[in-house]
């Protein structure tokens, strides 16, 4: 833990709380763009949602049992949805062929409701969510780890 | 209560306070039911389109006959058309997606015939409105009901038949779809108001943009 600096070590040391917090913030958002704004998820967004919303509850459950090893459970989904949304960000940039995409019918994949700066889309919103996430817990570990 | 569960539920309330404070604030503020970008209108609306209605706000939708998702999209667009009575002019342009849908480059030739015979919205509702009997047809069986539905129409079924073998329309349908491809049309049907992309789905966000296009004028 000796390379970690102050700051990092504050993060980690709260990073379960900054991890459901993400979780909670991105399922919320999630939630108002599809039920108030009406935007229907294409495929690869419920497939992300199905990574993001258990986040919630398996952080949170964890947090109250005062348990840290739930990390094991939570850091798998949380790549998996990082590489998930990483590749429906390609599909929406056009670094990765539309062909590709595995919708046929319904929203495709390449709708984009959010375009911000030219790269802000909700996917690339869900990257930097899943990102921050295994950030936070991956310093919240060492934190444990040190600490045990 | 626990320190965590506190923290926790004073998370919770942060959040889902600020997420409703913000919707408070900001809704009726933008219309987020359409794209903010207003498309180019030559490429949208050509001349020629075919149109129904003399409303001032313009509602364009790209269509493939044989797409479920503009089959149930239909009556509701149709209701709306009724609802709006005169603010609302319908354009219909060409998008059968040939890939995944084998009849639909025939049904659009059907269409585009039976609008030289001077039926196109007629053809063109009864398509949408029969389409479950014709979808899972071969090319041929597809082609005697479009002949069907036209000689029920008072027009020459055999004139609509052949314009569907043959494609007679296809110039007709292929300018539609480049259109629609420039336009970065990916899906149907995609329905453009007043040259900006609907982007909210299904009837409410249909008329949540129409609303919106009204509310401007």
């Amino acid at each position: 833990m000796k390379s970690l600096t102050p700051v990092l070590r504050a993060v980690g040391r709260h990073g379960h709380y900054i991890a459901w917090t993400i979780a909670l913030l991105a399922a919320a958002i999630s939630l108002y763009f599809s039920d108030v704004l009406h935007w229907a998820p294409c495929v690869l967004c419920w497939y992300t949602r199905i990574l993001m919303y258990p986040l919630i509850a398996i952080i949170g459950v964890g947090i109250l049992r005062r348990e840290w090893q739930w990390v094991y459970y939570v850091i798998p989904l949380a790549i998996i949805g990082q590489l998930l949304t990483l590749y429906h960000s390609l599909l929406q940039w056009g670094v990765i062929p539309e062909a590709v995409a595995p919708c046929v019918s319904g929203v495709p994949c390449t709708t984009k409701y959010l375009d911000l700066f030219g790269f802000m889309t909700i996917p690339f919103l869900g990257f930097v969510a899943f990102a921050g996430i295994n950030v936070c817990l991956y310093l919240y570990w060492k934190e444990m780890k040190r600490v045990a | 209560m626990s320190r965590e569960a506190k923290i926790l539920t004073a998370i919770l309330v942060v959040v889902v306070g600020g997420l409703v404070g913000l919707f408070v604030v900001m809704n009726g503020g933008t219309d987020s039911s359409t794209s903010s970008d207003k498309v180019d209108t030559k490429v949208l609306l050509p001349e020629g389109v075919h149109n129904e209605g003399t409303g001032s706000v313009q509602l364009v939708e790209f269509g493939d006959y044989q797409c479920p998702a503009c089959g149930n999209a239909y009556p509701y667009v149709k209701k709306i058309m009724s609802d709006y009575n005169g603010k609302v002019t319908l354009y219909f342009r060409n998008f059968p997606l040939t890939n995944v849908h084998p009849n639909a480059m025939a049904a659009a030739n059907a269409a585009e015939e039976a609008s030289d015979l001077g039926k196109f919205w007629e053809m063109n509702n009864k398509l949408y409105e029969t389409q479950k009997e014709w979808v899972d047809l071969p090319g041929d069986g597809a082609i005697a009901k479009f002949a069907e539905y036209a000689n029920g129409l008072g027009i020459d079924g055999q004139k609509v038949a052949d314009a569907a073998k043959n494609q007679s329309k296809k110039d007709v349908i292929t300018k539609d779809q480049n259109d629609g491809n420039e336009l970065q049309v990916d899906a149907t049907p995609t329905f453009y108001v007043n040259g900006r992309k609907v982007i909210a789905t299904g009837e409410k966000g249909l008329r949540d943009a129409i609303d919106a296009a009204l509310k401007k004028k």
